[in-house]
């Protein structure tokens, strides 16, 4: 990959520039050290609903001229939110690249808040909330996370609890959006087709006027170790198989045991990347999970996941089952492949095989600007530059032995939440086929 | 803001820089060198889509698609798999309507080995009995899942309405419980036979290789494929503009949104109306926050998180719907506010600078799809299935900019009319 160059204005706004001349694009990113992580219970989701205000215009820009002002020079743009943090991008012509520092410096300090577009955003949100719930794994997660985490606040979905989303106010939303965006709370990640200094030049004029805000205050909680094993289980109507899933404590980015649990969770269900997002995982039909529970006929599905974060978080491991498969017997299976990984040390072909992923992970991910950018911004906010430059010393420095180890850790029972969703369909029957519907649509309605 | 328009855009693929070549037994290998990442992506296309599969056996193509990789002359299933994860390494094989999609995505070193891996997997795949029942139960279990799932149910609803029975777009293309419980290993081996043909198909290349050695390569891999005449598709019936108004629900039990299809049999890739069609669809639910269907279904009244437009065109004249999720109380008030919108398009096609917005980011993202290997893959496909040639991108923004606003209105006004749409909605039971 191409060098980074890294800055940090006199208002603390980092800055991380990577020129990449393959293509004539570049993509701008701003990342703030913001998410759901910084919720407390009653404002839930109020980082993600932040984030759709900032689309609703500036005194400047009015409502929807971002995303029109970038797609007239042929860019896409968009907004996410994560435990960790809230991004923002323009992926355009390289010659537009000016665009995204325009609209950034901008809606850092002076998104609107219009009373009006605040009540009619509550409803978006609710509406994508309600989206989700028609899923029964995304009911299931829900509560898994919420019996895992009791104190910590990753405990809650980023899209937030129904309640909150309702009581929310505009007063709440200005306050966590002057508490938390502001240059020293940000980090700008910029990789494409133009020229580094000159790129600059132009940020430091757009942001360098911005004053710095207090330091935003620090998320207080810490989860206190797990003392046995957590159960819940969902029964509801909306899916076809149960669902297995469970959550074991596991370390942030920082600590010692992160790199031998990413091998570990490579092993398992294949290598997913070396980012917080991104890269779908390789290696999956040859992975202990997918030959342990889909391969004998338990599931039709099963992984598992563990990604770098600020604080200690969880490492997951789930299936759907095939229909008639008793969760006892997948959620045996899976504890049976743990103890395995947590009693005999990896092979070394195993090892190799997962190595080589991981390498052809990295190189995948330098295909295409946005890819860096995520890359480089979620891993600037989650752990920090020395991540990445030392990340190929610290995959190869892991031993078999030393992964056995933080497997035993890990995948210790005290550690351990399990869930269950039973489809339920006595209550109200099975979904109607579309053909029965249709005969008394046509009836009555 | 207009100089983009003015300046020749620096395009990946021209004749210049792309090699074409029959192989062979027909296959078109395209490839184009990108040095710039030590790694491979290949792409390519055959006519093996759910559009011939036999009535009865709905679901035939998606099936033998998945079952490619669960066994070959000389690999199980397992050996396979663990040959391909052992590289870091992905191949992959989908079928849609219209046809079957490779995939393959490997570090540079490893090219020679995956081409030849593909060659296994398309060519000499054995459908072991074991793995047709494996895959069988994950089909349909699949299957059964998305009886729960609203948009999927709203989606067959809707294509079951809007279009004939015996047209490909009348049903989604994963077939039902029961076809699929009908297909047996030799339907599978059949199809394969019959329809994984060189003759038509395309494979292209983009990464780190050298051009002359890599076609080598291919040749080596897939030259000796021998194929027979590929039999014609069979005739299907024509789907023009819907003539009345039709409404579908389906009520699904544990669920807390709505879904809704509202749309039409639109026009194909092909049609003369194409990029008039394309326009409209942009400015209706694609440009900016989702086009005016975003800014009033969204952003103004609240009422849905996701609502846009899209036109499939393909070979066929795919749909051309609004897809919108929202609270079931809002149903009809967002029905009736699409519908507004629509015909907001017909009377008053363009507004506010709307044409050239769309035009000017068709030609000006033209550079951003094309960043990636995959992005140029992809593009190199549809050139070659539309036979659009190698400088079609040269010619692309030409043909963008000669759309007209009246354009725009005839295309909204022949597919969409007020009398003549369905609405197919899945709803909380």
């Amino acid at each position: 990959m191409m060098p980074t160059v890294r800055t940090v204005l006199p208002n603390g706004l980092g800055v991380l520039l990577r020129e990449v001349h393959t293509a004539p694009v570049a993509t701008f990113w701003i990342w703030y050290r913001v998410g759901s992580r910084n919720e407390v219970p009653g404002i839930t989701g109020i980082s993600h609903w932040v984030e759709h205000m900032l689309f609703k215009g500036t005194p400047t820009l009015g409502k929807g001229e971002f995303s029109r002002l970038v797609n007239r020079h042929g860019g896409t743009w968009n907004g996410f939110t994560w435990k960790d943090f809230t991004a923002y991008f323009e992926t355009l012509p390289a010659e537009h690249i000016g665009l995204g520092i325009r609209i950034e410096s901008d809606r850092m300090v002076n998104t609107l808040f219009d009373p009006a577009e605040v009540s009619s955003e509550r409803t978006v949100i609710i509406s994508e909330r309600e989206g989700a719930e028609n899923n029964p794994e995304y009911a299931l997660y829900e509560e898994v996370e919420g019996a895992a985490f009791r104190v910590h606040p990753y405990r809650h979905a980023v899209i937030g609890y129904k309640s909150d989303l309702w009581a929310i106010s505009r007063e709440d939303l200005v306050r966590h959006y002057s508490t938390y965006y502001a240059p020293n709370n940000a980090v700008i990640v910029a990789v494409g087709d133009f020229d580094g200094a000159a790129l600059l030049r132009e940020i430091r004029e757009a942001f360098g006027p911005i004053p710095p805000g207090p330091p935003p205050p620090p998320v207080r909680s810490v989860e206190p170790p797990q003392e046995g094993e957590r159960r819940v289980v969902v029964r509801r109507p909306g899916g076809a198989v149960p669902l297995v899933q469970m959550a074991f404590h596991a370390p942030a980015v920082s600590h010692p045991d992160f790199f031998p649990l990413l091998l570990v969770d490579g092993v398992l269900s294949g290598f997913k990347g070396p980012g917080v997002f991104g890269g779908e995982a390789i290696g999956v039909r040859s992975s202990r999970l997918y030959r342990a529970l889909v391969e004998r006929e338990l599931a039709v599905e099963a992984g598992s996941a563990f990604r770098p974060s600020l604080d200690p978080t969880l490492c997951e491991v789930g299936a759907a089952l095939r229909p008639g498969v008793a969760p006892e017997r997948a959620e045996a299976a899976i504890l049976e492949e743990l103890r395995r990984i947590s009693e005999e040390p990896v092979g070394s072909e195993e090892l190799d095989k997962v190595r080589k992923q991981a390498r052809a992970q990295w190189v995948y991910t330098a295909d295409g600007v946005s890819q860096q950018a995520v890359l480089l911004g979620s891993t600037e906010i989650v752990a920090d530059g020395d991540f990445l430059a030392h990340f190929w010393d610290k995959v190869s420095a892991v031993t078999p032995e030393v992964m056995r180890e933080v497997a035993a850790r890990t995948f210790a029972d005290r550690n351990r939440t399990v869930g269950w969703y039973f489809p339920e369909t006595e209550r109200t029957g099975e979904p109607k086929s579309a053909v029965a519907q249709r005969a008394e649509v046509a009836r009555g309605a | 803001m207009r100089e983009a328009r003015l300046r020749h855009p620096t395009v990946p693929i021209t004749l210049d820089t792309v090699i074409r070549q029959r192989l062979g037994a027909g296959v078109i290998a395209l490839v184009r060198e990108n040095r710039a990442n030590p790694s491979v992506t290949i792409r390519g296309y055959l006519r093996a889509g759910a559009l011939i599969d036999p009535p009865g056996r709905e679901g035939l193509a998606l099936f033998t698609a998945s079952t490619l990789t669960r066994g070959t002359a000389a690999y199980t299933s397992e050996s396979l798999a663990l040959a391909l994860d052992s590289l870091g390494a992905s191949l992959s094989v989908r079928a849609d309507i219209e046809g079957a999609a490779f995939a393959v995505r490997c570090l540079a070193e490893d090219v020679t080995r995956l081409l030849d891996l593909l060659a296994e997997v398309l060519i000499r795949p054995t459908f072991p009995p074991t793995e047709v029942e494996k895959q069988r139960a994950k089909i349909v279990t699949g299957i059964r899942e998305s009886r729960h799932d609203t948009r999927v149910m709203a989606e067959k609803a809707f294509r079951e309405a809007a279009y004939p029975a015996a047209h490909p777009h009348h049903r989604i293309p994963d077939g039902e419980e029961e076809t699929i419980t009908a297909i047996s290993q030799s339907d599978l081996a059949g199809f394969h036979r019959r329809w994984y043909q060189p003759e038509g198909s395309a494979v292209a290349v983009v990464g780190d290789v050298s051009a002359p050695r890599v076609l080598e390569r291919i040749e080596a891999a897939l030259g000796g494929w021998q194929g027979g005449a590929v039999p014609p598709v069979p005739a299907l019936p024509a789907a023009g503009p819907a003539t009345s108004v039709q409404r579908r629900t389906i009520a699904i039990p544990g669920k807390t949104q709505a879904d809704i299809v509202l749309g039409v049999p639109g026009f194909s890739r092909t049609s003369p109306e194409y990029y008039a069609g394309m326009m409209a669809d942009l400015i209706l639910g694609r440009l900016g926050l989702m086009g005016r269907l975003g800014a009033k279904v969204r952003d103004e009244e609240g009422l849905a998180y996701y609502v846009y437009s899209q036109a499939q065109a393909g070979l066929l004249a795919g749909p051309w719907t609004v897809r919108a999720g929202v609270n079931p109380r809002n149903l009809d008030h967002a029905i009736q506010g699409i519908l507004r919108e629509i015909e907001g398009l017909q009377k008053e096609p363009v507004r506010d600078g709307e044409l050239s917005d769309a035009q000017e980011f068709l030609i000006g993202s033209l550079a951003v799809r094309l960043e990636t290997d995959a992005g140029i893959a992809q593009a190199l496909l549809e050139i070659e299935l539309f036979d659009l040639g190698l400088d079609y991108l040269l010619r692309y923004p030409a043909l963008v900019t000669a759309v007209t606003p009246e354009e725009i209105r005839a295309v909204a006004t022949r597919y969409f009319t007020p009398t003549g749409y369905t609405v197919a909605a899945a709803v909380p039971a």
